[in-house]
């Protein structure tokens, strides 16, 4: 897939993934990664950066497979934040899927 | 690459953030391999999916709203925490110098011009009080704007009502007005034309003024660099010079010559000329690059893309 559509759409997913249960790191990863394939790294500073503009808050819940895990809960912000997002995503998908079936015939 | 190597290259890379940020940031990389390894990879497999660590370390930044080529710059010089980006480099230094010395002439450049228009201003007032004894007056009779009775002679005053566009005045009180209105045109033409000489004068001052400061600075600039790439071939040509002399000294060390002590010397000469040069070059005041934009390219998307805006372009 296009680098630039992951991108784009990188955020959405993420907000998606912690709107419907609180996730840690690497099961947030781990559930994006089945969405589109992502570099993994690439998700921490992403987290890091929606924690910082308070659409995310994190606390720390014991683990019985070893340290105890930071958790991703999706904050008021963060829900009206992602919702905005995806009637974003859905008028922009929508806009491009009509050109390109206006288009096909001119091809 | 093992995970602490890992992790302390991103810390050096990430310096710039606070102690407790980075460790928060490291706790999460370190907890990820950690996952990765009760799956079943190894700690090089699981590093590698997070791909270049630059790249990494730029994202990471980038998050924090820090200039992504700053932590790049402080993992190859780190610097005195106490001074700030702006006050390190003796470039820098000169840059400021420069922006100052601008300023200045600029400011000294509008001082100029408002003093000499205010001069000018009112030296034209002067000029049209002095004038006003000298000027020209017609009597208002009854060879010139009109009889005695008070009524024009208007073959004369013809001419001059196409001129001036004025009214002919048919009583004394008109004639007196008229009379008012000529000095003052007179004395408005003398003291405005004074006026917009020294204007003129202001204006050409001040842009040569602007002028005399913008070769300075190239002047200075120019004169700068010549200096320090001067210097900079002169350290270089003394590197050179010590470096065939390693070479002379080491041939004749092998051939059992006593020169081990000279040699040493020789090959410090060669690193310290060599750090001179380099040193002299990296002084040099260059033209402003797009390093920036080419590295925030390089590094990824700009938060337009991160929020879908890349769909948009």
């Amino acid at each position: 897939m296009n680098a630039q559509f992951k991108k784009g759409v990188l955020e959405l997913i993420v907000l998606e993934s912690v709107c419907q249960k609180d996730m840690y790191g690497y099961e947030l990863v781990e559930e994006v990664s089945q969405v589109i394939d992502v570099n993994e790294g690439t998700i921490y500073p992403l987290l890091k950066r929606l924690t910082n503009e308070h659409y995310f808050e994190t606390y720390l819940r014991e683990s019985s497979e070893g340290p105890p895990r930071k958790y991703y809960h999706l904050t008021a912000a963060g829900i009206l934040y992602r919702d905005s997002l995806a009637a974003e995503w859905e008028d922009f998908q929508a806009r491009v899927n009509r050109f390109l079936r206006e288009g096909k015939p001119h091809e | 690459m093992n995970k602490e190597t890992f992790l302390a290259q991103l810390r050096e890379y990430i310096q710039v953030l606070e102690e407790q940020e980075q460790e928060d940031i490291l706790e999460e990389y370190a907890q990820h391999i950690d996952m990765k390894r009760q799956k079943g990879l190894s700690e090089e497999e699981a590093i590698a999916d997070f791909g270049s660590i630059k790249e990494l370390a730029a994202e990471i930044l980038e998050a924090y709203h820090v200039k992504p080529e700053y932590g790049q710059k402080k993992k190859m010089r780190l610097l005195p925490a106490n001074m700030t980006e702006g006050e390190k480099t003796p470039q820098n230094a000169f840059k400021r110098f420069v922006k100052w010395l601008k300023e200045k002439g600029t400011a000294a450049g509008r001082f100029l011009k408002s003093v000499l228009e205010w001069t000018g201003n009112k030296c034209g007032a002067l000029a049209g009080w002095l004038a006003k004894p000298f000027r020209h007056r017609r009597p208002c009779s009854e060879n010139s704007y009109g009889k005695g009775d008070g009524t024009m002679d208007t073959t004369d005053t013809e001419e001059r009502i196409q001129k001036t566009d004025e009214a002919i005045p048919k009583t004394a009180g008109e004639c007196e007005l008229t009379r008012y209105r000529a000095s003052a045109h007179v004395r408005k033409s003398v003291g405005s034309g004074i006026r917009n000489f020294f204007c003129m004068t202001g204006r050409g001052c001040a842009k040569l003024w602007r002028l005399f400061v913008l070769c300075a600075l190239f002047g200075l600039r120019l004169f700068w660099n010549a200096g320090w790439l001067l210097l900079s071939l002169l350290f270089a040509g003394f590197a050179m010079t010590a470096l065939a002399g390693v070479g002379v000294l080491l041939i004749l060390y092998f051939q059992n010559y006593p020169f081990g002590g000279v040699l040493l010397m020789a090959l410090g000469a060669v690193m310290c000329f060599g750090a001179l040069s380099w040193w002299a070059f990296s002084l040099l005041i260059r033209k402003k690059t797009k390093q920036c934009d080419k590295a925030a390219e390089d590094t990824g998307l700009d938060e337009s893309d991160r929020s879908g805006e890349a769909f948009a372009g």
